[in-house]
């Protein structure tokens, strides 16, 4: 579901994105908005997922493509979409500098940004052949994923989202987070650990999960 | 957990089964790893729960972006973004007094203010007590605080005194008022008020007028200078 980010599969940048970029960087903002187009969801989950907050994920997608702009005629990169996640990933964390803390969220508040501010809406998030419980289980499930996500430290989290959420592989996660492999590797590990830790301690949501997840294996 | 057989590097196994699950070992260290997994427990334990974590993260789904993000189609490269768009990230506003030009630039722009009303008031009065006063001049006393002020040419010393705290361009109007006490009382008005031709005794209102504008002008440009300079400033700190 969420592992099929746009661009090539490599994140190396296409034919058709180099002549965006290309003519991007002679200033032409319609070559840049198709760039904008074709990775706005990607930016702003990224964004939702490290934010908690979708008026504040808003925001930073929003203030990441206009530096992007202003910044493409440095990009000399291979991969349009790992340099346009860093610049994501590098507001973010503005914003977690400016708040000076690290930031709590509407649960809620998320909830309703996934399924629309809609009463019925849990069953819309799993297939419809999923029977009612499980569908409500899901909602839930999502929901306290979210929550052990904005616990984890801000590096842990970019790492794990890039990497479960997103698809990405590590070898570009490593370009956006501008760190070596080995460091990449070690974040996603530690982060897992730590939603494991956190998640057993919430409710039986996630033992429940556990156990469905297991009786379907 | 694992404390017997991996003791020194726990992290390092979870690390190695972590990458496992992403399909980023190398050939040699997955062939080892899959050697190892059937015969231990504990990694079978964790490799299941790190398994689950992430087929948990993976079932998210995408949110979909809530509007178009595309940039504006006139935005030049070099422009700043829109004020809407960095609320989230800037920097706390430089605080402490005004710089000495914004307050310089304040004065200016307050002083001119006065010398621009001072003079458009008194310009407007004169012209009231024209008009008022042409069809007939000995009626009207419900006018008689502008009449007091422009028809007796003889109390222009009042005027002055009464324009006269108004800064700077009081000087110019004591040099001119002696002389608007010769004068007929009727060129007074007709001839400053409508078409504020010069060198006509009185009050000089298009001097004082043209001093205050000149003033606000200047006082706000220089405060204006002064508050962007300090803005940039403070973003680029």
């Amino acid at each position: 579901m969420a592992h099929d980010p746009p661009g090539s599969g490599s994140g190396q940048t296409d034919d058709l994105e180099l002549a965006l970029v290309a003519r991007s960087q002679k200033g032409d903002v319609g070559a840049f908005n198709m760039l904008v187009e074709r990775y706005q969801s990607l930016a702003y989950a990224l964004a939702l997922r490290m934010l908690g907050d979708p008026d504040a994920a808003a925001d930073v997608t929003q203030d990441a493509f206009f530096s992007a702009f202003r910044a493409i005629q440095a990009f000399r990169g291979a991969s349009f979409r790992a340099w346009l996640l860093r610049i994501v990933s590098n507001a973010c964390f503005d914003v977690f500098r400016a708040r000076s803390r690290q930031p709590t969220s509407s649960l809620d508040e998320l909830l309703d940004s996934e399924t629309g501010g809609d009463a019925a809406a849990p069953a819309t998030l799993v297939d419809s052949s999923w029977d009612p419980e499980r569908a409500v289980l899901r909602a839930e499930v999502i929901v306290a994923i979210h929550g052990a996500l904005l616990q984890l430290p801000g590096d842990q989290r970019l790492a794990v989202i890039l990497s479960d959420v997103q698809g990405l592989p590590y070898d570009e996660i490593a370009r956006i987070m501008d760190s070596p492999l080995g460091t990449v590797k070690s974040r996603i590990a530690r982060a897992r650990g730590h939603l494991r830790t956190i998640l057993a301690r919430q409710s039986e949501l996630f033992s429940r999960g556990e156990r469905q997840h297991s009786s379907d294996e | 957990m694992g404390s017997r057989r991996h003791p020194t590097d726990w992290e390092r196994q979870r690390e190695q089964l972590s990458a496992y699950i992403d399909g980023e070992l190398s050939a040699a260290e997955r062939a080892e790893l899959e050697r190892h997994i059937p015969g231990c427990a504990e990694c079978q334990a964790a490799l299941g729960k790190l398994r689950r974590v992430h087929d948990l993260l993976a079932a998210l789904p995408m949110p979909k972006a809530p509007r178009s993000f595309a940039l504006p189609l006139d935005l030049r490269p070099d422009a700043r973004p829109l004020a809407a768009a960095a609320p989230p990230r800037r920097p706390a506003p430089h605080r402490g007094g005004a710089t000495v030009l914004q307050w310089v630039g304040a004065i200016a722009a307050t002083v001119g203010m006065f010398l621009l009303l001072g003079g458009v008031v008194t310009g407007l009065l004169s012209s009231n007590s024209k008009l008022y006063e042409t069809p007939s001049r000995s009626g009207g006393s419900t006018l008689t605080g502008a009449q007091t002020q422009t028809t007796p040419s003889q109390r222009t010393p009042d005027l002055v005194t009464t324009k006269s705290p108004q800064k700077d361009g009081a000087t110019a109007t004591v040099t001119e008022t002696p002389t608007a006490t010769n004068t007929p009382k009727a060129s007074v008005t007709n001839t400053t008020t409508p078409t504020g031709t010069n060198g006509e005794p009185g009050f000089p209102i298009l001097p004082v007028t043209g001093a205050g504008l000149l003033a606000l002008g200047a006082g706000l440009y220089i405060a204006g200078r002064a508050g962007r300079r300090r803005e940039g400033r403070a973003s680029d700190g």
